[in-house]
């Protein structure tokens, strides 16, 4: 059984390009609910599915907060979906996540699960134009970067005793659509 | 009220929990429910061990004779939850048709949920004339006299979960007449539901999408409001969602009454722990073992000396199904295993149909 209390390459298939995005949990990732993917038959459909729970320094579980940043973000798009300003709420959602994710503080011990099996890309390519970035007392940096088809990834650089091993670069695809009028900063003209 | 509003409330806690082995871990327990008398649980367990093709039973168990009985309901559907009525004397319960394992086949079999009911001795057995769509949790009135129960929204194939859109409907028993309890809300995920009192039941649901979309809010900063509780009090007709409750603990949710009305919930503070909240506001907190994994379904006995829960077997993922079953003593602050016997070694409880 993988264990979904670190972030990694799970399910893999060189066929889906989704699984090809490091997962976490069991609300972290692209098509991942429950620890595993949606794509496979549910046997039990209507399950309330929390957070994974991870020990703290103190030995009593909690609910990772990582995990339910994860869950909260899947809900706000359930929000925005449908509604006329859809890609707008959904644009902000990402930020959220990502935000929240640069919050998460080292200090709680809620991270220390964390440190195996980590998602270590090579990197950002070369040529993709950073857009915003979300410095974090989480300890690493947090960036949008875009690539050269338009779409816009998330890229983590792992600072000193961060999530991410020091220097590592991790890489979320976020569900964005550049070039909206409202998105700010953040807005590829 | 916000958490951040006031100070937290006066909070007892059992330090170093045991739980002992758990036997009968690692099988798939569901939606468990205790009988009035403390003594008899209620629970669906899904299994292979009765017929190749696997089923979804209701079963029976006695905590003190340590009795298992199943049920012997209609074969062509699973069963997804059960409850016994207030006073012990109904059983309600979900099912679908049964459905092979594609999407396809399950979407169109919860499409044709149904609730059925019989008395706890399995005479009187009927199916409630209700809308199609999925439904699940239901729970029966004080009084006998109505049934409350989950109905929800298919999502599409391959969405994070099946079903969103959770709201609580009714149907009175003497009328037929089945509407709304209150809302549409539009929760996103929904756990427990039972009645305070005739008008008003107490549920555990997460994530209103209706208010959220209402209100132009996020989930992340209503989540920040209000402390991520998922528990709420309802009235028969609100069309406005009230403030949740139990937000004194964070991330509460899976809410049971005892008859007294105190609220028994899980939440974390600062670690995962079983909470009981008084009417008076005072907070206990026993601390969840570690042997256990997440609780996945639990209810307080009318008396509220018990807690009667399952939970996910540590290190396994909810969508694997493995569970176990324990009980909380809170009176004395034990956690100890429920060791139920093996499907093959129940006893069967004939259902007959109403004519």
């Amino acid at each position: 059984m993988a264990d979904s209390s670190v972030i990694g390459i799970k399910g893999f298939s060189i066929l889906d390009p989704s699984t090809w995005l490091p997962v976490f949990g069991n609300w972290g990732g692209p098509g991942w609910s429950g620890g595993q993917r949606t794509t496979e038959p549910l046997s039990d459909v209507l399950l309330n599915i929390g957070a994974i729970e991870i020990p703290g320094r103190d030995g009593q579980d909690r609910q990772s907060p990582l995990d339910a940043i994860f869950k909260v973000h899947d809900i706000n798009y359930s929000v925005a979906n449908g509604l006329p300003n859809e890609a707008s709420l959904k644009f902000q959602a990402d930020l959220q996540l990502m935000q929240g994710i640069a919050g998460l503080s080292l200090s709680t011990g809620d991270l220390t699960n964390l440190s195996n099996d980590m998602y270590d890309p090579s990197g950002a390519p070369t040529g993709w134009p950073r857009l915003s970035s979300f410095p974090g007392d989480g300890g690493f940096y947090g960036a949008a970067n875009q690539n050269t088809n338009g779409e816009i990834f998330a890229v983590m650089r792992g600072m000193e005793n961060s999530l991410l091993d020091a220097g590592a670069i991790a890489q979320v695809k976020l569900g964005l659509e550049p070039c909206m009028s409202d998105c700010g900063d953040i807005c590829h003209s | 009220m916000s958490p951040t509003a006031s100070g937290q409330p006066p909070a007892s806690q059992t330090d170093a929990p045991q739980f002992e082995s758990d036997p009968a871990k690692g099988r798939d327990f569901r939606e468990i429910s205790v009988h009035p008398n403390g003594e008899e649980l209620l629970f669906v367990e899904c299994s292979r061990a009765l017929e190749p093709a696997g089923g979804c039973y209701v079963l029976r168990y006695h905590l003190t004779r340590k009795s298992l009985q199943r049920y012997v309901l209609p074969e062509q559907y699973f069963y997804t939850s059960a409850s016994f009525s207030p006073q012990g004397n109904y059983v309600v319960m979900s099912r679908v048709p049964r459905h092979d394992s594609d999407q396809e086949s399950v979407q169109h079999a919860y499409d044709k949920t149904e609730i059925a009911l019989m008395k706890s001795d399995g005479t009187e057995f009927g199916i409630l004339q209700l809308a199609k769509g999925p439904k699940v949790g239901p729970n029966i009135s004080l009084d006998g006299r109505r049934v409350a129960y989950w109905r929800a929204a298919l999502r599409k194939p391959a969405s994070r979960t099946f079903s969103n859109n959770f709201d609580v409907w009714e149907m009175n028993l003497s009328t037929g007449e089945d509407r709304l309890f209150a809302g549409p809300f539009l929760f996103y995920e929904r756990d427990g539901l039972q009645y305070l009192s005739q008008d008003e039941m107490v549920v555990g649901a997460y994530g209103p999408v209706a208010f959220l979309r209402q209100h132009a809010q996020s989930m992340t900063t209503y989540d920040k409001k209000y402390n991520r509780s998922g528990v709420y009090r309802f009235s028969r007709g609100a069309a406005l969602l009230p403030e949740p409750i139990c937000t004194e603990v964070e991330g509460a949710k899976i809410p049971s009454i005892d008859k007294d009305g105190n609220v028994y919930f899980y939440g974390q503070r600062p670690g995962i722990s079983l909470f009981k909240r008084s009417m008076d506001g005072h907070i206990k907190q026993w601390v969840k073992p570690q042997d256990i994994g997440g609780i996945s379904s639990m209810v307080a006995s009318s008396d509220g000396l018990s807690i009667l829960f399952t939970y996910h077997v540590r290190g396994t993922q909810p969508r694997e199904a493995k569970e176990g079953m324990g009980m909380l003593d809170t009176s004395a602050s034990g956690w100890k295993a429920i060791d139920i016997p093996s499907l093959e070694r129940s006893d069967t409880i004939p259902v007959m149909m109403t004519k």
